[in-house]
């Protein structure tokens, strides 16, 4: 028998896909290339090392730059011992029962709470509640608090990769529960758990609404030099420039200068995530 | 050495093991067989305790090895393990080098350094594995054959100096030289050990172990010598299997 037409391969899902892929692409690049290209007058070494000047018509933005850089190492220092200690819970040590069930229901639905809410939260609890006012720790706190779910998730992920016959492999030898976890698990879940930790940061890193009411600062002439000073952080000062500055015409190269600034950071981090990543694989094999 | 008296496992409701009641002899290779899911790995398994770990597991009766209770709450379980070794049906190096794998067991105890070296080449010889690993003793152990990977992972149970080694089919993964070596290693395992083997290999069987179980349904149909399983089994449901009518 003959095959018919309807038995050749149709090059029409090929397409579709294709397709796809390259307008998300697009709009990728027009984006990135948007954002590079106006920001290109604005950007040099002194946009970088120096402090605004002239109502921010003038000079750098060190301060904003300095901020989201300790505002996110706060966010790691809030984040990592909670994050990766509850993933290690849910997945090497809790039965599963009605209770980490809706543990893990709750992070779930954590995830996707809006980060406005989170902003509200640690405005209410770390700011006024907890007395820790406008600053870097109230803020780090808040950005720790939305990162948690992502990084649990990531971590567990990178739990549930070791496969079962190494954790038995250890506790045949004898090897109490947590010696297979510190020995033989955490050493093969890192890579994983390095990209989640990374990639929750960076997000962190970009986020705007959790930090304009618990310590971002509009404008301040000095880089924070303790945890209860408030601060300049790169996406409240692009937020700012584009929309709530006197003269926002004057201020658009900043801003763009500004987008173009956090991009690379994050893209910088990711890219750290992706060495660590590499790394460890070809160690391993 | 190893006593089990009226041994009953559940997995939620449903009876895994039935009334198991056996004695394993000191410095034998005791062969446990059956078809698929007649209860063999998991009798198996419940001889170092590691159903600890499944969820939904309900265990009665009463296993002695070397005076101590194995199922009782109060055994350190992790002495136990020491004590009764396993070695898996797929090789299970861990990602690390082939010493650090064989040293692991002993870290975890606090041996010195010194000592740790001597115990590590030791167990490596008497796994056969010594001469074939000697110059790379610091590359991962996962760049091993399998072969070599599974007696690495019998090199890191005798290390730790147990009396006991359980395996649950550990040459069911490996090509037929490998499995030769492993065969030829456990004849020389049984003058230190005491051996107890998963097999779904008759031959196997026949080979290596000196005394045979047979299981069907979770229950214990025969013991006796390989020998006699073989040539003239008791029951007729052992003499069905052993002939190849069923499996």
């Amino acid at each position: 028998m003959k095959p018919t037409a309807s038995h050749q391969e149709s090059p029409a899902p090929y397409l579709w896909l294709l397709a796809g892929t390259l307008l998300v692409c697009l709009f990728l690049f027009n984006i990135l290339f948007f954002i590079f290209f106006r920001g290109f007058p604005a950007l040099s070494f002194d946009f970088l090392i120096q402090y605004p000047t002239e109502g921010m018509t003038q000079g750098g933005i060190l301060p904003a730059i300095v901020g989201t850089v300790l505002l996110t190492l706060m966010t790691a220092v809030v984040a990592l011992p909670f994050g990766i200690g509850c993933a290690i819970y849910l997945n090497e040590y809790a039965q599963d029962t009605w209770l980490t069930r809706s543990i893990r229901a709750a992070i779930r639905n954590l995830a996707g709470v809006p980060s406005i809410i989170f902003g509200l939260f640690g405005l209410a609890l770390f700011v006024q509640g907890l007395q820790l006012g406008t600053s870097l720790l109230s803020a780090g706190l808040t950005l720790g608090l939305l990162s948690l779910p992502y990084l649990i998730t990531t971590t567990e992920e990178a739990l549930k990769t070791v496969p079962n016959a190494m954790r038995e492999g250890a506790l045949a030898l004898g090897a109490t529960q947590f010696e297979t976890i510190r020995d033989i698990v955490l050493p093969q879940a890192i890579p994983g758990i390095a990209t989640g930790t990374i990639l929750s940061l960076s997000r962190a890193a970009g986020e705007t609404a959790p930090i304009l009411f618990t310590g971002a600062a509009f404008f301040i002439t000095d880089v924070p030099r303790n945890p209860k000073e408030e601060f300049m952080a790169l996406p409240y000062h692009l937020y700012m420039l584009s929309t709530q500055h006197q003269s926002i015409e004057l201020v658009r190269p900043f801003a763009y200068g500004t987008a173009a600034v956090l991009i690379t950071l994050v893209f910088l981090l990711n890219l750290t995530a992706i060495i660590i990543r590499k790394r460890y694989r070809t160690h391993y094999q | 050495m190893i006593q089990i008296k009226h041994l009953n496992l559940y997995f939620g409701t449903k009876q895994v093991l039935k009334t198991i009641d056996l004695e394993i002899a000191a410095h034998k290779v005791t062969a446990l067989i059956g078809p698929s899911g007649c209860g063999k790995s998991t009798l198996l398994r419940t001889l170092n305790r590691m159903h600890d770990l499944t969820p939904d597991v309900r265990i009665e009766g009463e296993i002695e090895v070397d005076h101590i209770d194995v199922l009782s709450p109060q055994t350190n379980v992790h002495q136990l393990r020491k004590k009764v070794g396993m070695v898996f049906q797929k090789p299970n190096p861990f990602p690390k080098s082939i010493y650090e794998n064989v040293a692991y067991g002993l870290k975890i105890n606090g041996f010195a350094k010194g000592k740790i070296d001597e115990i590590v080449e030791d167990s490596l010889r008497k796994s056969y594995l010594f001469e074939e690993v000697k110059d790379k003793l610091h590359e991962p152990a996962t760049r091993l054959s399998g072969g070599q990977q599974q007696r690495l992972c019998i090199a890191r149970t005798i290390a730790v100096h147990p009396q006991i080694i359980l395996m649950d089919e550990p040459c069911s993964a490996l090509d037929p030289i490998s499995t030769g070596k492993i065969e030829e290693l456990i004849g020389e395992l049984r003058k230190d050990y005491t051996i107890v083997i998963v097999t779904h290999n008759m031959q196997q069987a026949i080979r290596v172990s000196d005394y045979t179980v047979f299981m069907y349904l979770g229950e214990v149909i025969e013991f006796s010598s390989t020998e006699a399983i073989f040539q003239s089994p008791t029951k007729e449901l052992t003499k069905n299997y052993v002939k190849g009518h069923f499996g």
